[in-house]
């Protein structure tokens, strides 16, 4: 995000353009882009399962490539970019804190409306209505949250305008509020006093707002550190609090589930009542043609029912929050027999999941790029392991400080042995024996990490330019070991670019993983196209069904 | 008047070994459908795996324990004394038969009937060792204190093409789990404590391969070693090189060929590695 860096020049303290407000927003997604982890580690509510920065960070990273491409394409105006930030952090919107934050921006572009230029008054008005709409977004609305801060920001600018503040002093102002709201959270939320922390979304609107008032100063945000309000020891504190997650794996917490639906004619409010009553945390948006629903229930089967009666579900995905729900968890408690070693690894993809499975992993947990278990997850199949001797393959960069954690808070011996892709992590399980112990099975698996490379092919989401290659919207593209090297119109080409390169041709097996996202006929006729492109490798085809890419393949 | 080895058709020791230490092999029987052959008497390595390539299913038995009786009697009127080493008694019934055999006659001299533990050159090389011991006028009881802990150290791991083989004839032990599913691999089995156990899963060949040589060298230095293969005896080059710099005075290995009998269960493309550590 490098090439997003806003020019750091002082804007006017009386009216913003376009280009300063989205400028403001960029260098806002820059500064909690930085602080994901330690708003992660605070997440302890309404689920403890620390992703409340990444969330928040990937929904504001949405928000600033929409930006840079509408400034791209020449629409600068205000009007133009309040409307492309709305829609952008609703499409992308993650969890609890990624919805209640495009709520943030829905009230935004309401209070912009058709304007060129954003004033204090404006701005009042802007935060009154994300206010409305945040409140409105929350089924039982929760004080000592995000909603708190939202509400206080409200009453600042109304302050300030009533006291003919100009711009930079309602900013500054407004985020010496936000830092007190922040310090108040545990008093309001008897659960993070219980935690001994302050509430993970509340501290992630304080950075958005310390990047956004810094970028009006005209000072830059990189390398800035915002600390965390009410916490003196944030930096050394032991992130989450180790009894209050170890009480939280024993408790229930059921599915994260979202519902898409279409052709809704139901009442909201009476939807969220309907709602609430199947579990808690619930956010119902309407928007244009759509509804959504986020909740946390014990049943989806009950949830998708009803929402089968509301209109036509047009999409719908459901996390498994809890410790022993699951058909894998299932399925592995019926095969468990006594083992030396357990394995527990990451996965993305039902086939992918089983491969592990056969491989002699005992537990898989869902996740990889974008969305990373948490500590409390990774724990509790930790503990459900049959083996006190743990291997766990993260099978992702970002997830390895995550299972560290979880490492640290078990009696268990775990060993991470560090994979950064699924790729590697199957060339590792293949060294796994479950008879074998813990240390041989570590040093075999860490051995194997670098002898297989991996290449993925992606739908291309924009326009732009990486490691040297044009990309265009609609393209496939495809990366090897993480660094893009084709993208072109159709996945066939990128495929056989891919197969064709120097450097993979002493390899001897290439394994094509298809994604969920691709037919079966699809992939069957690429198959046989490299197959008789590329006579000297023997290919392998399977259904891994991950959501991240649209093609997966090793190198051997 | 001397000892004597007598071990059975599953040790795959080459014949030329085999003349040269006197040792007496005892086929077992290979059969196609209906038709017996004794294991490298009537039944070459060569037209075996053509058969099996073809498409026919072949399966095995064990010599009868008149056959052993037989031998050992034969054998006995002009020996000290018999040593006689067989296949794993948790793979086959040959060691069954043999202690059977020599229980039913009225020996002329002792018979030590050893259960190797092993299969193939991991046979082979436990006589190689009683051979070396009797060239060196150990008396029997010397000869199987040394085979005794040949025994103990003895090493075999075998690579796969397929498990079709193996599962046919049911000589897998725990752990058959991990060798299913999905994704395709050439399996490596270890022999250990009489039993067949999945070692590792190479998706390659070549992968396959190294990892034999990665795991001798564990066990290097070693006092002799082996490499055994069933239909691709140039694989055996890279094999038989990477052991020859892990063996004292930089020996080469015994190369042999995996004959019909061991073949059933291996199949074809199948390569091993035997070692006997320091």
């Amino acid at each position: 995000m490098s090439t997003l860096s806003p020019k750091s020049a002082n804007k006017s303290t009386h009216r913003l353009t376009g280009v300063d407000f989205g400028e403001m927003f960029i260098a806002a997604y820059e500064l909690i882009n930085a602080h994901i982890n330690l708003v992660n580690g605070l997440n302890v509510f309404p689920v403890p399962d620390g992703d409340t920065g990444t969330n928040m960070a990937l929904t504001m990273k949405a928000v600033a490539i929409a930006i840079k491409d509408s400034l791209d394409s020449g629409s600068r105006e205000l009007h133009d970019i309040s409307t492309v930030m709305a829609r952008a952090s609703l499409m992308e919107a993650r969890g609890n804190s990624g919805v209640i934050l495009s709520q943030f921006f829905k009230g935004i572009s309401e209070g912009v409306g058709g304007k060129d230029f954003l004033g204090v008054v404006d701005w009042t008005t802007c935060m009154n209505k994300a206010k409305l709409s945040s409140y409105s977004a929350v089924g039982n609305p929760v004080e000592g949250t995000m909603l708190t801060v939202i509400s206080e920001v409200s009453n600042q600018a109304q302050k300030s305008y009533e006291s003919d503040e100009n711009l930079e002093q309602l900013f500054d102002a407004t985020c010496e509020q936000i830092k007190n709201t922040v310090k108040k959270t545990p008093s309001m939320l008897p659960v993070l006093a219980e935690a001994g922390v302050v509430d993970a979304g509340a501290y992630g609107l304080d950075i958005i707002f310390e990047g956004m008032r810094l970028n009006m100063k005209g000072v830059s945000v990189k390398g800035v550190d915002v600390a965390v309000p009410g916490m003196k020891n944030y930096k050394s504190f032991s992130l989450p609090n180790k009894l209050f997650l170890e009480r939280s794996v024993n408790k229930d917490y059921g599915f994260c589930a979202q519902v898409l639906i279409s052709d809704n004619m139901t009442d909201i409010e009476e939807i969220k009542k309907a709602v609430g009553k199947m579990g808690d945390s619930v956010v119902v948006i309407n928007e244009a043609t759509m509804l959504k629903v986020h909740v946390h229930v014990a049943s989806v089967e009950k949830l998708l029912e009803y929402a089968g009666t509301l209109g036509t579900i047009e999409q719908h995905s459901a996390d498994d929050m809890d410790t022993q729900t699951g058909e894998f968890a299932a399925s592995h408690n019926e095969r468990m027999e006594p083992e030396e070693t357990s394995l527990i690894v990451v996965v993305d993809g039902i086939g992918i999941s089983q491969i592990f499975v056969n491989l002699g992993a005992c537990q898989t947990i869902y996740g990889g790029p974008n969305n990373s278990p948490s500590v409390q997850e990774i724990l509790a199949k930790i503990e459900l392991a049959p083996s006190d001797n743990i291997i766990f393959l993260p099978n992702d960069k970002n997830i390895l400080l995550t299972a560290e954690q979880a490492a640290k808070l078990t009696k268990k011996t775990v060993e991470i042995v560090p994979t950064e892709t699924l790729q590697q992590g199957i060339n590792c399980a293949l060294d796994f024996n479950n008879q074998q112990e813990l240390q041989r099975n570590a040093k075999l698996m860490i051995n194997s990490i670098g002898t297989v490379k991996g290449a993925e092919i992606f739908l291309a989401h924009r326009s732009t330019t990486l490691d040297g290659v044009d990309v265009a919207e609609g393209d496939f593209i495809g990366n090897i070991d993480g660094r893009l090297v084709i993208s072109a119109p159709t996945i066939e080409e990128v495929l056989c670019e891919l197969i064709g390169m120097e450097d993979n041709q002493n390899a001897e097996l290439v394994t094509l993983y298809r994604g969920a996202d691709l037919t079966e006929g699809g992939s069957t006729s690429h198959y046989k196209t490299i197959k008789s492109k590329f006579p000297h490798f023997e290919f392998e085809l399977i259904n891994g069904g991950q959501s991240h890419c649209i093609y997966m393949i090793s190198f051997e | 008047m001397s000892i004597r080895i007598v071990v059975d058709s599953i040790s795959d020791i080459p014949a030329e070994l085999a003349t040269k230490f006197d040792i007496s092999v005892m086929p077992l029987i290979v059969r196609f459908g209906e038709t017996e052959y004794k294991d490298g008497v009537d039944l070459s390595s060569d037209e075996f795996y053509d058969r099996i390539e073809n498409g026919e299913w072949p399966a095995t038995s064990v010599p009868s324990v008149g056959e052993f009786a037989n031998l050992y009697e034969n054998l006995s009127v002009k020996s000290d004394g018999i040593i006689s080493i067989h296949v794993s008694s948790k793979l086959s019934g040959t060691f069954n038969s043999a202690v059977q055999g020599a229980a039913h006659i009225d020996a002329k001299c002792p018979i030590e009937v050893i259960d190797s533990q092993q299969a193939s050159m991991g046979i082979g090389m436990i006589a190689l060792v009683a051979a070396k011991a009797i060239a060196n006028g150990d008396d029997l009881k010397k000869v199987v204190g040394k085979v005794n802990d040949a025994v103990s150290k003895v090493q075999c791991f075998a690579l796969l093409d397929t498990l079709e083989y193996l599962e046919r004839g049911g000589r897998i032990g725990k752990g058959q789990a991990l060798l299913g599913g999905l994704l395709n691999f050439k399996p490596i089995l270890q022999l250990s404590n009489g039993e067949v156990f999945p070692f590792a899963r190479p998706r390659s060949r070549t992968k396959g391969i190294n990892k034999l040589l990665e795991t001798a060298e564990e066990f290097a230095p070693l006092e002799a070693a082996s490499v055994m293969y069933s239909t691709n005896a140039g694989e055996t080059t890279p094999l038989s090189e990477g052991l020859t710099k892990l063996t004292s005075n930089n020996n080469s290995p015994v190369i042999a060929r995996m004959g019909p009998g061991l073949g059933t269960h291996a199949g074809p493309g199948a390569l091993g590695i035997a070692l006997l550590p320091q």
